[in-house]
Formats: C-alpha cells, structure tokens, sequence
C-alpha cells in the first residue's frame, strides 16, 4: 500500500516539496523560451502607436502584496514610454502604490527623481490621490480638484505639464497597474465612460494574473487593449524590451521557477485524485 | 433616519449633474474617505491598550503592536519635522521603512497562500462529476498554457490557454459582469431611497 | 538622503522577518505572531500618514486650496469631523452624515458607472460580435465560431442567474450548458490564481537568493541563522510546563461605551 501512503502526505511535506521544486531554476535557471501572448502585444503595440509628446497615465495601484508581478511590469512599460517620449503623469489610487511608485520611478528616471530636469515637463508624480473609484472620477473630471499637491508638496498648478492637463480629455493613454479595487474596471466606468469612451482614452494594464480572467469580457469588448498577464507578461515585455532596446531581462528565472510551481501544482492535483479513485474503487469513503 | 436618506437623495446629482459641481462633491469625500480611515486607526489601537492593561489573550505581543507604532510614528515626525510641506508619508525616510522593511512582512505574509494553495490541490480537488472536470481540465491548461513550460511541452498549449480566456471565460465573466451591474445598481437604487440602511451602522 | 548603509539592515531585516513568518507554516510560533503583531503596528501608522497627507495636499496646500485662500474646503473638513461621533453613544446619529454622505455619492456614481461600462457596453459588444467573415480572433480555422460560442456562453449562463422560474425542461438545459462555461470561468480563475500566489513565493525566494550588499553580504547567508532561531524558541516553548492563556481567566467584554 505504498501508493496509498504517497496519496496521504501530511501539508508540511507538501510545503517542503514546493521548497525545495521551486528553489532549483532560480540557483540554475532552464532559460526556457518565452512566448508572447496576443494580450502583451495589445500593451507593446498600443504604446508604440503612440507619439512623441502624447499624455499618458501611469496609475499604480497595487499594495506590497503583488509587487513581484506590477512592479517589472510597470518599470518596464515606463522605460519604454520614456524612450518613445511620451509625458508620464505618475500616480496611485492605492495608499500602498504611492512610496512603491516612487522606487519604481526611481528605478527608470535615477534614484535623483524628482530632482531631475525633465521633472514637471516629460513626468510628474502625484503620489496617493485618496477616495479611491470617487478619486479616480475627481481626477478624470478635474486633475486639480483630485489633490493640491503632487507627491513632494509642490503645488499642481505649478507643474507645467498639469496645467496641460486638465482633465482625462487630454490624456492620450492610461496605463493602469492593479491588483483589485479600485483597478481596470473602475477607471473604465469613472474615467474612460466619462470621457469619449475607448477611442478617445485606450486603456493597457497590467495585472496580478488573479483579476486577468475577470477583465476579458472588457478586453474583447476594446474597453481595455491590453493586457500584462502577472509574471509572465511583466517577463514578456522586458524580453520586447531587451530586444529593441538595451533593457535587462531579469524576470527569466522567476519564470523558469514559475514553470516548475505550476507542474507541481498539477502533479499534486493528479496525485491526490489517483489517491481518491483507489479509495473510491476499493470500497473506502466516497 | 428620514433625513439621511434626504440627504442621499440630494447628492444623487453628481453622476448627472454639472461636471465642475460634482468634481468639487467628490474631492470633498476624499477627505471624509480619510478621516473614516483614521476611526479604524483608534479602535485598532484602543484594543490594543486594553488588552495590554487587561492582561489579555496574547498581551505581550500587543506590546510589540505598540512599540512598532511609536517607532514608525518616530519616523513619521521626523519626517514632518525634516520635510518642506510637512508631510509624513512623502517624507523620504518613512517611504523608505515602507519600501525597504514593511513591505517584506506585507509580501510574505500574502506569499504563505502558495503553500496553502498547493496544499489544498493536493487535498480538495477531485474530479467527483463533470462541473468539477471542467473546473480541473481548464485550470490545468491555463497553468500549463501561461507558463513557458507549455510552450516547450506542446506549441499548442499557450494558443489553448489563450483561447479559453478569450473565449469560454469571456462569455462566462461577462454574464457574471451583467448579474453584478444589475445587483449593484439595484443596491444602489435601495440605499437612494432609504430601503438599505445596513451601511449606516449598528441602531443605538 | 537616506545613508547606503541602512540597505544591509533592510537586507537582515528581510530575511528575518520572512523565515519567521514562514515557520507559521510549519506550527505558529512566538516569533511568527510577534512578526504579525509589528506588522499590524507599522500597518496602523502607515494608515495614519497616508490620511495625514491626503488631508494636507486634498485641503491645505496646493492649488486653489486653504493656503491660497480657497475657504470652501473647510466645509468637507468639518463635515468630516462628525466621524468621530462614533464614540459617543448620546451622539452616533450625527456619525451617520459622513457616512451616508459617502453613501449618496458612490451610489450615484455607480448607477452611472455600472449601467454605461458593464452594462450597455457589454451587452452591445456581445451583440455586435461579427458571425461571418474575418473573426473576432485571427487564427482560428472556424472565422465566428467564436463569437457564436461567445454568444451561446453569455445566454446560457445569464440564464443560471435567473430563478424566476424553475431550472426546468428548456431552462434546464440552458441552465446546464451556462454551468459548464461558468465551470470553466472558474477553472481559468482557479489557474489565475495559482499563478499569481507563485509568482508572490517566487519573489521571496528571489528576495532571499539574490540580496547582496556591497559584494561581500549576501541575504542567504543568514537564512540558517533565522532557521536556528525559530527552531530555539520553538525548544524553548515546548520545555515551558504551562501556556500562557491558562494563567488568566479571559475577562468579560464589558458593554461597549
């Protein structure tokens, strides 16, 4: 009854498994291909299609629980707006999204942001605009009425790139990082259906790979272009990235990792229903 | 009660009314969004205290509850007392304890679900009837499909995966989309006139 | 500026606080609940800068603000002070204004919101889905197969919301088919989901494996020192005769003030 022992493991040898698996690519990783989904070319080709000078927002709201998957995602698709010269206005609905979005910010602009000279002009952070989806109306109706300030304290009408932008009618893009409420679908309602609808404001995200099920019906609706799918689309865009500009690609072992979890994960489905028909077809419990 | 509900049928304006009036309305429930915030703060820390003096279940480790806020709060005044606009939470130390120490708790303690998810694929999923197949089936593609693995198993798997959420799974969440715009639009239908009161809190 | 050298305390206090809360995994331990409680501690204060600043950079500084002389920000302010209300027994009705002010407002955005982006739009991409020709999605050998499934997916599982009638002879079988699609809805949450929280574990153990600072420290080579900690305290308690929480009788809740 060896088999029946395998079926009947306790969690903690279930955990060390996971462990122990998952450890293996990320000390060596497999370096597996990366294919790149219809969903990331919707972000990678709508971005593109922008030019220079153009608006978008950069919404990060997201807390520290998804940051493996938002963060590589936003840093990315940041980088890849600023080499096409689009004018980023940086903010967060998320109280948590605010200090994250600065270090993310940091990361593509020099750890001097904001004490940078395009500061004001090509990018601006606000930081943590508060009342979440109301929040996210105020801003969409009237960027000054949403917050004073930007994230530093300096007055919004004194940033010349927000006296530009008045409301979403002048936005070109949004990029929306999230991870739940208020996310995709509340900017869709509260700002994109307030003001002219997906042609006027194209919306990409990137999302935890938990909420990407629940926004396909806006995908195929065009309410929504495109779509970073967790780890995977964050590793998708740094490989387009890494092959039109010089940006790493860091997120290969972590996929290689995420590659093996997920074998696992169906191994461990298959051995417990193997364990449940022994037991089903030899009398036992049902 | 009667005037509560006056008064939210008074600001049913926003949605329809003029722009610039209903931009002003909702700023105004950022703030009072804010101050909500700060009731939870003092009943979290108004527990705490008690069960400290009380001795209660786990009384020391509300001490340790205690000296993180005053730590952080350390952080945070000196914060205010170092920054030009006096803020706390723009202050470049405190985002710093956010980024570089808090955030580490806040991950793993949300990373403890991969084990527990793992572990109850072990244990719960069984392929009892057909509705319970699919479930399993479609899971397991979308697993195999979205990581690079399946492409080197089988090319066909990440077109399968994406297939599904294009397809079966748009038409699944769209009708569950339509069902909770109906159900929330008749909440808020309800709350407008006064039907639904649960929000307003305990009857004293 | 923040000194360089406060990244190695980042770094020691990272992987302390991860293989603590990790050993909650193998039985919950004096150090993973003293991790939970400073968490919730440093939780609480982050709430309170984040609502101090909002508050500032909402009605003080800034554009057409308080400090430019706007006085009509100082009416959401007063208004939100009747929050605290909420302490008292004489006065709770008057908390109640805040509250079903917020109320008033969320509810008339979302009937705004809801009945435009996933209503009216949803239904009209669905009726719109072209059945002939190119299809919704290149590739696919059947052109508007798609949509039709699409179509027959949004019908049937509509119709297992629907109790007004018995789930009955064409009904049942409507209702049936709408399952499976839900069934497979779920199915692709259920592997979102998986995703996701490995994606979390995966970040962890790359938090843990590839810290360094300054060329000669390296995250991991503390992960054991942790591992021996938790393991002492876990020696330490099982050698302790008595718990804790048998020494008090847990008091009464007294009635709320």
């Amino acid at each position: 009854m060896a088999l029946e022992k395998i079926t009947h493991l306790d969690r903690r040898y279930i955990y060390i498994l996971l462990f122990f698996f998952v450890s293996i690519p990320l000390l060596a990783p497999l370096k597996l291909p990366i294919p790149i989904s219809e969903h990331t070319y919707g972000v990678y080709d709508t971005t593109n299609a922008m030019s220079a000078g153009d608006v978008a927002v950069c919404s990060f709201d997201f807390g520290p629980a998804t940051i493996p998957e938002n963060r590589p995602q936003a840093a990315a698709w940041i980088f890849h707006a600023r080499e096409l010269g689009l004018r980023i206005v940086a903010l967060a609905f998320w109280a948590g999204g605010g200090p994250i979005g600065e270090d993310v910010l940091r990361d593509v602009y020099g750890s001097d942001f904001p004490n940078i000279p395009e500061y004001g002009t090509e990018v601006v952070y606000l930081g943590y605009i508060p009342g979440n989806e109301v929040g996210m109306q105020t801003f969409g109706d009237n960027t000054q009425s949403a917050k004073g300030t930007d994230h530093y304290g300096t007055p919004i009408g004194d940033l010349p790139l927000m006296q530009e932008v008045t409301s979403a009618e002048q936005v070109d893009l949004w990029a929306e990082w999230t991870s739940g409420t208020p996310g995709e679908q509340q900017v869709i309602q509260f700002v994109q259906g307030r003001h002219g609808g997906p042609s006027a404001l194209p919306i990409v995200v990137g999302s935890t790979a938990v909420s990407v099920p629940g926004m396909m019906p806006f995908y195929a609706a065009g309410q929504i272009v495109g779509i970073l799918n967790g780890l995977a689309g964050a590793g998708e865009y740094e490989k387009l990235m890494s092959n039109d500009y010089d940006y790493p690609f860091e997120q290969g072992p972590g996929l290689d990792a995420q590659s093996v979890a997920h074998v696992l994960v169906i191994l461990f489905v298959a051995v417990g229903n193997i364990g449940y028909a022994i037991r089903r077809y030899s009398g036992g419990e049902s | 009660m009667g005037i509560t509900m006056v008064i939210a049928t008074y600001f049913f304006a926003p949605g329809t009314a003029e722009r610039d009036a209903s931009a002003l309305l909702t700023a105004s429930v950022d703030i009072l969004v804010v101050t909500a915030g700060l009731i939870g703060l003092i009943v979290l820390l108004r527990h705490h205290t008690r069960n400290i003096s009380r001795r209660g279940r786990y009384w020391k480790y509300s001490i340790v509850t205690i000296i993180g806020v005053i730590l952080y709060l350390i952080v945070g005044l000196y914060g205010v007392a170092t920054h030009e606009q006096h803020l706390m939470y723009a202050s470049d130390l405190f985002s710093w304890v956010y980024n570089n120490l808090y955030v580490h708790m806040d991950m793993t303690i949300f990373s403890l679900l991969a084990f527990f998810i793992a572990s109850a694929a072990y244990r719960a999923f069984r392929l009892r009837s057909l509705e319970a197949s699919i479930l399993l089936i479609v899971g397991s593609l979308m697993l195999l499909g979205r990581a690079p693995i399946g492409g080197v198993i089988w090319e066909g798997f990440p077109e399968i995966a994406t297939w599904l959420l294009n397809v079966p799974n748009t038409a699944g969440n769209r009708a569950i989309t339509l069902s909770v715009a109906i159900g929330a639009i008749l909440l808020a239908i309800r709350q407008l006139i006064g039907v639904e009161r649960g929000y307003l809190g305990p009857e004293r | 500026m923040i000194p360089p050298e406060l990244d190695l305390f980042a770094a020691i206090f990272g992987v302390f606080v991860t293989i603590f809360i990790y050993s909650f995994l193998w039985k919950e331990n004096p150090l993973s609940r003293a991790v939970e409680h400073l968490f919730i501690g440093l939780a609480a204060v982050f709430t309170l800068a984040f609502m101090y600043d909002a508050a500032l950079t909402q009605a003080f500084w800034g554009t057409e603000r308080i400090a430019e002389g706007n006085f009509i920000w100082v009416i959401p302010i007063l208004i939100s002070l009747m929050y605290f209300f909420f302490f008292s027994k004489k006065y709770f009705f008057l908390y109640r204004y805040p509250v079903s002010i917020v109320a008033g407002i969320m509810a008339g955005m979302m009937i705004t919101g809801m009945i435009q982006s996933n209503f009216i739009a949803q239904i009209e991409s669905t009726v719109t889905l072209p059945l002939v020709g190119t299809g919704v999605w290149e590739g696919w050998p059947l052109p508007g197969l798609d949509s039709i499934i699409i179509i027959i997916g949004v019908i049937t599982a509509l119709s297992f919301f629907f109790f007004t009638w018995e789930h009955k002879g064409a009904l049942g079988i409507s209702t049936r088919i709408g399952r499976y699609f839900l069934m497979a809805t779920f199915g692709a949450a259920y592997g979102g989901t998986v995703m996701a929280r490995m994606s979390l574990f995966i970040g962890r153990l790359r938090f843990l494996y590839e810290t360094s600072y300054a060329d000669w420290f390296w995250a991991w080579y503390l992960v054991p020192i942790a591992v021996l900690c938790v393991i002492i305290v876990a020696v330490w308690q099982r050698s302790r005769p008595t718990p804790p929480e048998s020494e008090i009788p847990p008091k009464k809740q007294k009635s709320k003030d």
